[in-house]
């Protein structure tokens, strides 16, 4: 069996990516996917944890699908509002929608 | 199972669905009336279903939900909060011919939200609750689909929005990993057995966790989408950010800290000093710069936030009830506030500061109570801001935290500057002289709102008794 270090190593590089990718990208989508990004190594974890610490109560696995579910519920959402910004300001850009700044 | 305890859960829940099917099928002429009548309906009915459920120390599913009295305290103030908000809408909503169902939809979906909150006891619990209250509230930002404001206001609260659970989402793994178990009165346990010393794990763990709830009660430094949002977002959701999401992310961090970490108090209480500190100062000082008022309302909300933080970063018992008495007081004259804000934004157009001129001749209501709720807002006697400030104050004193009160009452005077800024424009500057229309329900809810601002602290015992009530 593989041992939890290397899940533990393998999420937290997803993690990595994924703040690095919100941080630079400019794209929406790309963000979006940046945060997927996240919620896999948050799902990893849930699950090598589940496997190795209390492999008798599979109380992870029914939280990494709860956040499974979390992100397609957000993806739902998350497209709408991209979709009525692309159809109001033609662009999905970050840094050309700013209408509203201090 | 107790399936009793959630009773005013599941009939909130059925009055949404409810609402969204008479929409679909049932044609009239006032559908915002209707509507929004069918949703005080529910909320009211909920209420009502207190009498009929057991008080305290029960719980369901598993542990999962617990009906204590900070519970009972929480559930009911945000059902009263939604009514509140679902009247000022009515009137507000009027405009938007289209979906209106959806929205009350989603508004009790949000106070449903807010309400599984209080009693989560539970990670997963305590995750769902706050997704039911966030996913919701993103739709509502951007509810007003034609306007480039609302949409780019919801674009930056939800893509910071997701990013931020997700970081909670790590967070709470990692708090698994370490324990092995995702109840909170479970995890304490685990954590005192262990009875060692934090290692980085649950310092990493602390941090992300007080990240996500940062970002829902607007603290600095995760508030960035806070004024933005609240300016493009339609009033009458906005109202809902600055009341309902924001206590619904305090309570949350109150149960997850509170129940699940109390051994480590010392390590974060000092993250919550920190971004306590931020939010007072940044707060208080980006507010003097603003010209509109819901941006300048926003801002007031993050210094509002700060002060309540002080409350959790002192930890002591004493703090804890100031803090719901906070709660109250914040309620009332933010409500009010955004509510005077609406009915002129809706008759001027605009939701400057500069509109609101003469609106002390024009209509001698809305300006007197627009001053009470400014100058409650800047916690002047006798109005509700004091006693909220007095309480948490003095709790924060008896519990050493002497830097942030200094802090905090410094602020409170450049708070001075903005809202009087607000007051000055009420009777020192010549307006139009028209006067602005107020609809029954909000003359109503304003009124209430000013009512309850003197009341409490013409009478603090009586909120003070709830609120030790509500904790011990």
């Amino acid at each position: 069996m593989i041992p939890l270090p290397y899940y533990l190593i393998a999420s937290t590089a997803l993690l990595s990516v994924g703040i690095f990718g919100v941080l630079t990208r400019k794209h929406v989508i790309q963000i979006l996917l940046s945060v997927e990004l996240i919620l896999n190594a948050v799902t990893i974890n849930f699950v090598a944890f589940s496997l190795y610490i209390i492999p008798e109560r599979p109380i992870g696995q029914v939280f990494a699908i709860f956040v499974i579910t979390f992100a397609a519920a957000k993806v739902g959402v998350g497209l709408a509002i991209i979709l009525a910004i692309y159809k109001s300001l033609r662009t999905a850009n970050i840094e050309d929608i700013r209408l509203l700044k201090w | 199972m107790n399936l009793n305890l959630l009773l005013p859960e599941i009939i909130v829940f059925s009055f949404s669905l409810m609402v969204l099917f008479v929409s679909l099928f049932w044609n009239n002429r006032k559908p915002s009336l209707t509507l929004g009548l069918m949703s005080i309906a529910g909320l009211l009915l909920a209420i009502g279903a207190f009498v009929v459920i057991p008080r305290v120390g029960a719980t369901a599913f598993g542990g999962m939900f617990v009906a204590d009295g900070f519970s009972l305290f929480f559930r009911v103030l945000f059902l009263n909060l939604a009514a509140m908000i679902v009247l000022l809408a009515i009137d507000f909503m009027r405009e938007f011919q289209r979906h209106l169902g959806e929205f009350y939809f989603l508004l009790l979906i949000v106070a449903l939200g807010a309400m599984l909150m209080s009693s989560a006891n539970d990670l997963i619990m305590i995750f769902l609750a706050l997704e039911l209250l966030s996913l919701p509230s993103y739709i509502l930002v951007g509810f007003a689909k034609r306007d480039p404001r609302s949409n780019e206001a919801a674009l930056k609260y939800f893509l910071l929005g997701v990013l931020a659970s997700a970081m909670l989402l790590y967070g709470m793994s990692l708090i698994f990993g370490l324990t092995g178990s995702t109840g909170l009165v479970d995890i304490a346990s685990k954590f005192e057995a262990s009875g060692g010393s934090a290692g980085p794990a649950l310092l990493v763990a602390i941090i992300m966790i007080i990240a996500g709830f940062g970002f829902k009660i607007a603290a600095v430094p995760f508030h960035f989408w806070s004024p933005d949002t609240y300016e493009g977002a339609p009033t009458s959701v906005t109202v809902l950010l600055a009341t309902l999401s924001m206590i619904g992310g305090f309570v949350g961090l109150y149960r997850l800290f509170f129940i699940a970490l109390p051994d480590y108090l010392d390590i974060w209480t000092k993250v919550i000093f920190i971004l306590a500190f931020l939010s007072m100062t940044m707060g208080s000082l980006i507010a003097m710069s603003q010209d509109n008022l819901k941006r300048l309302l926003a801002y007031s909300g993050i210094a509002h936030g700060g002060y309540i933080l002080i409350a959790f970063s002192v930890a002591t018992f004493d703090s804890q009830w100031s803090v719901l008495v906070y709660f109250l007081a914040y309620i009332f004259m933010t409500v009010g506030a955004f509510a005077v804000a609406m009915v002129v934004e809706r008759a001027r157009g605009s939701s400057e500061i500069s509109a609101l001129g003469g609106l002390g001749y024009s209509n001698p209501f809305l300006g007197v109570t627009m001053t009470i709720f400014m100058m409650s807002l800047v916690g002047l006697p006798p109005f509700a801001g004091f006693i909220g400030k007095l309480y948490v104050f003095k709790s924060a004193v008896e519990g050493g935290a002497l830097f942030l009160v200094l802090v905090a009452i410094v602020t409170s005077v450049i708070s001075l500057y903005f809202y009087l800024k607000v007051v000055r424009q009420i009777y020192f500057v010549k307006g139009d002289g028209e006067a602005v229309p107020t609809p029954n329900l909000s003359f109503a809810v304003i009124a209430l709102c000013a009512i309850y601002t003197i009341l409490i602290c013409l009478y603090p015992v009586f909120f003070t008794r709830i609120a030790l009530a509500a904790i011990s």
